[in-house]
């Protein structure tokens, strides 16, 4: 029930292990099946997402033996990182219920300026953002993970203006006073207003927004245009794009909003003037993993397993009526596991999503009032080097152009709702030199979804790259693009009776990594170890760790 | 001193824990076995003097060994009549006048030799009228207010040109009205204090026009933040010493009625550790007695706790300056 | 004895493992330490020079330590000075002068590579930044006035590095003065020298556009836009420009008309900042300082007036400033610093001689204003009353 070997598609320098994690002397093969049978895991967890990840490295830290499968030959799941091909072969064979209407087109461009192989290309499905004041990247440096990383700065935060060829098409938004303070464009009144209304949603001395203006059913739009702001539409815009939030500033819940924007400007700083969010190198997310697993891994508690998954789960007791077993007490017997491999295995707790347990759960429909995106990568032959450009060193490998509704026409009809396009340059080593990525999503509306994207796109390198200079006088192209529709995260689902499977929710990625998978996740830790004390700590004696490895 | 209403304290004086400050400045020389105190070798005299001053505002001046004191400074003094932190220490004015504020506190002036001192801080004057700090020659208005103390106290001001001391001082006043550390410098509470301070015990504060007094007691008064303490130059954080360098310029200003008394009162004893005694520069931080003995000179400034009085020109018990100046 | 910043810890009392640790840092520290008294104090029986590159690496031991002994600075400033001298050199044969001048600099640039990382790790440690001033001192008297002048102009490299960490430094922007009054004067010096040579030479008129600038005071100008442009509330910056003005115009020649014309421009952007944030002391105190050295009706402390202007154009600006405050005020009726500001205004106003073109202004009217003002400043800034009923009593 997975996809198929896309091992066997790409060249043959690439082997069945896809990264150095897994230890082919710890693979159930090289294992004694007798000892495998007596062994009572603490945990088997089905899929290498990140928060499966997450808890993988967390429980091995805390002395707990963990198994940890995937059902693909490659680590990551929704955050995995692939190459061209595998990319391709991903939209051929996505089964994923919340994933539609999914679309692999290349594009005719001029000779020597097209794709280049397949391996030099590490793409994920979304940008995976990282706000500096992340519970998750403290959580990284806490444990000492961070090192294995390498961010890289998102830098500039654009809106984007299509309709005024003359001057500059990209409008810097602005994030401190000082940007208020040397914007020509505003008048002395109107900069007084955007920072009082930037002091009062950010909380600072003065002005303070209270509680009851954010639950008042205000959008974002209604909040700026009242009499004591009076914001003009270009600010109100530049604000909305701030919070990463799909919705029309007509229709965005202010404190949603709020709390956003005050993210951002928290951010802000923290580990370098002018940004307030990263990328890791070689797509976040995936990178994120690996280090996880590495880490849960070099304990010698956690086993890796790819290629294989649940096929059933058999919890002890089914004959007797389930008893709330508490998380210390330990039942002989655990639950019994049949695997895709044949194998069979007892554990104290199962973790996974639905896509990966073998239960029916109710997450796994869809309702009609979940809302859909519409979600893009694409590839151009352009470095777009001028929205990387920073003032202080060094540059920057993201940037977010904030597309308004209403800015991009096509066939008559222009976009009902803002894009966020989500730019990373070759610098991240996802794409080669000469070429950049796009990730693009908007909120799904009746009248039309991919076909803005290519508009936009199109009108984003005519716009930009005819300003730079040197070689890259002619206008990039677009090389490839892969478009899908998803819906937004679902609601957590109700526990199994035993309270040892545990279900984590369908888990879309968007722009950011969000900070509610570390509390998904320490949830589910909680109720395996029995408290949250020393999350990720490294374990007291430490275990040893094989040569050649960081000592973290 | 100040010209105000009487102020409506709010805390209580058993909110000073008196005997847990008293108990943890004599601790202090008992710290070998930590390794900030050999660290800090370089601040013994002013420590003792800091420590001193706290006892004597806390009405226990004797809880240090007067004789073991004394001893202290005299093994601190050069042949050239200039004073080191320590035995085996270079002499600078900073120990200079930390000797002899001690000395004079515990009325001892005659245990040193102080002609050999006054020969000393005489022969660091520069030809602007500033003072350096040692031999090497760093030049500070903070040097110049030790300098001038130190003569003050020893009765020979003479011996140095104190009308191209105060010019220097002068020369030093910012466009917001406060003092730098040499001309052009900025304004900062603490270079403020100093330059007052050397204005003061010259008697020539009238030197500065009333606006521009005005101007400067303003500019002290807007350290004060809103949680009631006070910080040392715009958008910085307060700190318990500032309790000090800020309220003794708005003292000799004649402008203490000019802050909120009552509210610096109360964020002043936040900062104390009731376990370990002394107080710390923000609640919660680590204690020092430096931080301890400029606490209680703003409580005794304003007239809380039932403190001894404390001269804001020169940072010592009233009782001392008395003993030494006559009633001024 | 003297920190700050430093967070009380929550157990009173150290484990016994954490007390051994700690009595074997002492024990090293001390060992160290005596180590270098030993130095400073050498007996009388040892022929052997103290004064050695030895000795200036075992204080470089103790001083990463602990910066702050200023002893052991000075210590090393006496072994730096020792071996500076010509005789002290370790080799049998006379250097020339290019090798002297080499061996001087090396030893001096030696030392300012060791004091960077420190300062780096203190920069607010008096004594650090006065050794290097020592060192740069050193460098004027015993170098060439290029070789000097150069290593004085790397500095500005340093302390640009500094204040763009910490730009509210006052020890960086001290330095900053310090940095640009010497390359002024090695400049001026140098300049000196080059006519003279040219005067003995060939005789010709020393031809101005070969010679370096001299003043600085345009780029530091400049600077100071540049850093108040990245943070408004940058005190420091504001100060120094304070200070730059009079010297800038003066420079330039400026006449009358040319000083107005600034003023002009320096009020009207201080406008956009004060709308930008009125809540902002920085911005607030230079402003004032712009409006009292202009439009007071009395001469100003400083020696010659920076901005001349008549009695009318005085009262014009005055009632222009407080046109535009009262609209803010509008807009933040609760701002305690542009309260304070418009009775700033208004009594400069009510001070300068009445004119005959004054048609508008109700002298009355701005009484009756700032009395409003002062009551409503007592309102939202009651932890300074007692300053705003003393000025109520003079009104």
């Amino acid at each position: 029930m997975c996809w198929v070997d896309v091992t066997s598609l790409l060249d043959t320098t690439t082997t069945n292990t896809p990264n150095p994690l897994v230890d082919p002397s710890r693979s159930f093969s090289a294992m004694n099946i007798e000892a495998l049978d007596q062994t009572v895991w603490d945990a088997v967890i089905a899929g290498t997402g990140l928060r499966e990840s997450l808890l993988a490295a967390a429980l091995a830290r805390a002395g707990k033996k963990v198994l940890h499968l995937d059902q693909n030959p490659y680590y990551g799941e929704e955050y995995a990182a692939l190459s061209l091909d595998e990319l391709e072969a991903w939209t051929q064979n996505v089964k994923l219920s919340h994933i539609r209407s999914v679309q692999y087109k290349t594009y005719p461009v001029p000779e020597g300026s097209g794709l280049k192989k397949s391996r030099s290309y590490t793409l994920s499905l979304s940008p995976g953002l990282l706000y500096t004041a992340s519970p998750i990247l403290s959580l990284l440096i806490k444990s000492n993970l961070h090192e294995s990383l390498e961010f890289l700065k998102v830098g500039g935060w654009f809106v984007y203006d299509a309709a005024t060829p003359l001057s500059d098409p990209l409008k810097r938004v602005p994030n401190t006073r000082e940007d208020i303070f040397n914007d020509k464009t505003l008048d002395p009144r109107t900069k007084r207003v955007v920072v009082r209304a930037l002091k009062s949603m950010v909380g600072s001395e003065g002005v303070n927004l209270g509680t009851a203006a954010t639950s008042s059913g205000l959008s974002l739009q209604q909040y700026l245009e009242q009499p004591s702001f009076r914001l003009p539409s270009s600010i109100i815009v530049a604000f909305t794009s701030l919070t990463l939030l799909h919705n029309l500033p007509s229709e965005l819940p202010l404190g949603e909003a709020e709390e956003r924007i005050k993210k951002h400007f928290d951010s802000l700083g923290r580990f370098g003037a002018g940004f307030s969010a990263v990328i890791s190198r070689y797509a976040s997310g995936s990178e994120l993993v690996q280090v996880l697993c590495r880490a849960a891994a070099v304990t010698g508690n956690a086993i890796y397993v790819l290629e294989n998954g649940i096929v059933d789960i058999q919890e002890p007791g089914s004959v007797s009526p389930p008893i709330q077993a508490l998380p210390n007490e330990s039942t002989e017997q655990g639950i019994r596991l049949s695997l895709k491999s044949g194998d069979v295995v007892r554990t104290r707790h199962v973790v996974g999503t639905a896509s990966n347990l073998p239960i029916t759960a109710p997450a796994d429909q869809i309702s009609s009032e979940s809302t859909g995106y519409w979600m893009s990568i694409y590839v151009v032959s352009s470095p777009l080097k001028q929205i990387f450009q920073t003032d202080e060193p060094p540059p920057a490998a993201g940037a977010i152009i904030y597309v308004p509704a209403g800015s991009i026409e096509v066939n008559g009809y222009s976009n009902t709702n803002p894009m966020y396009v989500v730019v990373h340059s070759s610098d991240t080593g996802e794409c080669p030199d000469g070429q950049s990525i796009l990730y693009i999503s908007m909120k799904e509306t009746s009248s039309g979804g991919a076909e803005f994207f290519d508009a936009t796109v199109k009108s984003l390198l005519q716009n930009l790259t005819s300003q730079e200079s040197g070689a890259d006088n002619t206008a990039g192209h677009i090389l490839l693009s892969v478009t899908f529709k998803t819906c937004a995260d679902l609601e957590p689902p109700d526990q199994s009776s035993s309270g040892r499977v545990h279900l984590l929710s369908r888990h879309v990625p968007m722009i950011e990594i969000p900070d509610s998978l570390v509390e998904q996740t320490m949830e589910i830790y909680e109720k395996i170890v029995g408290s949250r004390d020393a999350f990720l700590e490294k374990t007291a004696p430490q275990e040893p760790e094989p040569p050649g490895e960081k000592s973290g | 001193m100040s010209i105000s209403s009487p102020v409506a304290f709010t805390n209580n004086p058993d909110e000073l824990f008196v005997k847990k400050h008293v108990k943890y400045i004599q601790s202090l020389d008992t710290r070998k076995d930590e390794f900030e105190y050999w660290l800090t070798e370089h601040l013994r005299l002013n420590g003792v003097y800091w420590g001193l001053t706290a006892l004597h505002l806390l009405n226990d001046p004797t809880a240090l060994p007067r004789d073991e004191t004394i001893n202290f400074v005299k093994s601190c003094q050069h042949p050239s009549g200039g004073f080191g932190a320590h035995p085996d220490h270079d002499a600078h004015l900073l120990y200079t006048l930390s000797a002899i504020q001690i000395l004079a506190m515990v009325d001892a002036l005659d245990a040193v030799d102080t002609a050999a001192t006054v020969t000393y801080v005489a022969g660091l004057q520069k030809p602007s009228g500033v003072f350096a700090g040692d031999e090497w020659g760093e030049e500070d208005t903070r040097f110049v207010y030790t300098g001038l103390q130190t003569l003050k106290i020893l009765d020979r001001l003479d011996a140095v040109d104190v009308e191209k001391a105060v010019g220097f001082v002068l020369a030093c006043q910012n466009y917001d009205g406060g003092f730098g550390v040499v001309p052009g410098a900025e304004s900062h509470s603490g270079q403020i204090f100093t330059c007052l301070g050397v204005l003061s015990l010259t008697n020539s504060l009238d030197r500065l026009s009333t606006a521009s007094r005005d101007q400067l007691a303003g500019w002290l008064a807007q350290r004060q933040l809103p949680n009631g303490g006070l910080n040392g130059r715009p958008e910085k954080l307060e700190d318990v010493c500032y309790s000090w360098w800020v309220l003794s310029s708005l003292a000799m200003l004649g402008k203490l009625h000019w802050i909120d008394q009552n509210k610096l009162v109360g964020w002043i004893l936040s900062c104390q550790d009731e376990v370990r005694g002394g107080f710390a520069d923000r609640k919660g931080n680590a204690v020092d007695v430096f931080h301890t003995v400029f606490a209680l000179c703003g409580l005794s400034l304003v007239g809380w706790g039932g403190l001894k009085e404390v001269d804001p020109v020169y940072c010592m018990p009233v009782e001392t300056t008395k003993r030494l100046f006559g009633s001024k | 004895m003297a920190s700050h910043g430093v967070p009380r810890s929550s157990t009173t009392v150290r484990t016994p493992q954490a007390i051994q640790a700690d009595l074997l840092k002492i024990e090293a520290y001390n060992n160290l330490v005596s180590e270098v008294q030993a130095l400073r104090f050498p007996s009388v029986q040892k022929s052997k020079h103290t004064y050695s590159p030895t000795s200036l690496s075992t204080t470089s031991s103790l001083l990463t330590q602990n910066p702050e002994f200023n002893t052991i600075w000075n210590f090393r400033r006496r072994i730096v000075l020792h071996l500076l001298l010509p005789t002290s050199s370790s080799s049998p044969t006379l250097k020339d002068d290019n090798d002297q001048e080499n061996d001087k600099l090396s030893l001096l640039s030696s030392e300012l590579n060791f004091l960077f990382p420190l300062l780096q790790k203190f920069p607010k440690c008096y004594w650090i930044w006065n050794y290097r001033v020592f060192i740069l001192q050193t460098a004027s008297t015993n170098l060439s006035l290029q070789t000097a002048l150069k290593l004085w102009k790397s500095e500005m490299g340093l302390v640009n590095k500094m204040l763009s960490r910490d730009s509210r430094n006052f020890h960086g922007w001290g330095y900053r003065r310090y940095i640009v009054q010497n390359i002024e004067t090695l400049q001026k010096d140098i300049n000196k020298e080059t006519t003279k040579e040219k005067e003995e030479g060939e005789g010709e008129e020393g031809v101005d556009g070969e010679e370096e600038e001299e003043s600085l005071a345009e780029q530091e100008f400049a600077y100071t836009t540049t850093m108040y442009g990245k943070d408004l509330s940058n005190f420091s910056a504001w100060h120094n420009r304070s200070k730059l003005i009079p010297r800038v115009l003066s420079e330039r020649g400026a006449t009358i008309e040319e000083r107005r014309t600034f003023l002009d421009g320096e009020l009207g952007e201080m406008q956009t900042a004060v709308y930008t944030d009125p809540y902002d002391q920085s911005i607030q105190l230079y402003n004032h300082w712009l409006l009292l050295e202009s439009c007071s009706s009395k001469q100003t402390t400083s020696t010659s007036p920076v901005f001349s202007l008549t009695n009318s154009q005085k009262l014009e600006t005055l009632s222009r400033t407080l046109e535009w405050m009262r609209e803010l005020l509008d807009e933040e009726p609760d701002c305690r610093l542009l309260l304070e500001e418009m009775i700033f205004v208004g009594s400069l106003f009510r001070d300068l001689d009445e004119t005959e073109e004054e048609e508008d202004v109700d002298r009355e009217e701005i009484k009756r204003d700032m009395q409003s003002w002062l009551e409503k400043l007592m309102e939202v800034d009651p932890m300074r009353g007692g300053r705003w009923r003393e000025m109520q009593e003079k009104l």
